[in-house]
């Protein structure tokens, strides 16, 4: 008991040993810091670790403070408004559009396969093109399903013919936008083009 | 001895959502914010509930109180720590001083550090010297309130009635306190009767300085990310 008795110097631990498991816990603790708290927390993820164990998209949600984030974080995306979603695996994606920046994020899907999908920006506008591509088309046609602009939108989606499915986002602010995108149904993530 | 380390683990993971989001919960927010005047009992279970989902203030009272084996001794440091805490919860919120949250939860993962290396024999081993052990739990006492007080201020209170629920507050905290340590210490107490007491005690404190440490780096990022 060393806070009331003043224990003898043969009872107390050599000093080597006392260094070395003062440096071993706050290493212990250094590592599970960066490798599952820090991405889960804060979405930072210096050893890729965290996006591995599919932690840094819940550190990335929980500080985007978003009404998108907390409409994903709660999970609405095909719970309730189509049956057929309900038991499908939920895709969340976060897609930086940079100031000035124009990007795609594109899905394989075949004919007549349907997805649910939300997405939002925390502030600011995007003018987005939703559309497809037909498979092996090489001529340029593309068939836009909608296009506008805005910060959210929220739908399903039934693939008229094979190919690539997806949206243009064009940053229309002046900052960096993050787009939070939610996703579930038959398709072929292909992500950013 | 494996029981004790997953209840501490328990303690620690177990706390995910309200505790991990730092802070408080929006529930609790928007619930408090509706409150003018004096309402007793709804601020003594906000501050109990604070106190018992609190694993910072769990694992410096488990330091505490580890080689603490008369209840008078118990009863002695815990009041001393209450002291500390109301000190600061009180003045922190009516004086409005506020400093980033982050800091004061990554002082309060160093008296979990502290305490731990305390209980190790280290300061003896190091310094020949054991610092005042009554004094190290007033001034971390002192820094416990001043995190409860940071983050009671997030409650954004009415002014109405401000300082009898900020006293309700903290009777809550203590009797959260309370409740929290009798399960503590009632595991500690089986805990000590065998052989495995003294044979891990410096690997148990060990690992709690680890959590300590985790619970540093933790919001030592949060203030250089937030």
């Amino acid at each position: 008991m060393y806070n009331s008795n003043i224990p003898t110097e043969a009872e107390l631990p050599s000093s080597e040993k006392l260094i070395k498991s003062t440096i071993i816990a706050a290493a212990v603790a250094g590592v599970l810091a960066v490798t599952v708290v820090l991405p889960s927390e804060y979405g930072v993820d210096p050893t890729g670790v965290g996006s591995a164990l599919g932690l840094k998209s819940m550190g990335e949600i929980k500080n985007s403070g978003s009404s998108a984030a907390n409409i994903i974080a709660s999970g609405t995306v095909g719970d309730e408004r189509t049956d057929e979603f309900t038991n499908m695996k939920k895709d969340v994606a976060t897609i930086d559009v940079p100031l000035g920046g124009q990007l795609e994020y594109k899905f394989d899907m075949n004919k007549g396969d349907r997805m649910i999908f939300e997405w939002a920006v925390e502030e600011g506008e995007i003018y987005y093109d939703f559309h497809g591509e037909p498979e092996g088309d090489t001529t340029g046609f593309y068939e836009s399903f909608a296009d506008s602009t805005g910060r959210s939108a929220l739908g399903t989606f039934t693939a008229p013919f094979t190919g690539s499915h997806g949206w243009y986002f064009r940053n229309e602010s002046d900052g960096d936008l993050k787009v939070i995108l939610s996703t579930k149904g038959t398709y072929k993530i292909t992500g950013v083009k | 001895m494996l029981f004790l380390l997953l209840s501490i683990l328990a303690i620690f993971v177990g706390m995910t959502g309200d505790v991990f989001a730092h802070g408080i919960t929006e529930g609790d927010k928007n619930y408090v914010q509706t409150i003018s005047g004096v309402a007793p009992i709804p601020f003594i279970y906000l501050g109990a509930k604070h106190m018992m989902t609190g694993y910072d203030h769990l694992l410096f009272l488990f330091g505490v109180i580890f080689f603490l084996y008369k209840l008078k001794d118990v009863t002695i440091y815990v009041t001393i720590f209450a002291v500390g805490h109301i000190v600061t919860l009180l003045s922190g919120v009516l004086m409005e001083i506020s400093v980033s949250a982050y800091i004061i939860d990554a002082i309060i993962g160093f008296s979990v550090v502290y305490k731990s290396l305390d209980n190790m024999g280290a300061f003896q081993r190091w310094f020949n010297y054991q610092p005042n052990t009554k004094i190290a739990t007033l001034v971390f006492g002192l820094f416990h309130g001043y995190g409860l007080a940071t983050k009671i201020q997030d409650y954004e209170l009415s002014p109405d009635g401000l300082l009898p629920n900020l006293i309700f507050f903290n009777i809550g905290v203590e009797i959260g306190q309370i409740l929290a340590l009798a399960v503590i210490l009632i595991a500690i107490s089986y805990w000590r009767k065998t052989n495995s007491f003294i044979k891990n005690a410096y690997t148990v404190n060990a690992f709690v300085m680890m959590l300590g440490f985790l619970l540093m780096w933790y919001q030592i990022t949060g203030y250089f990310v937030a």
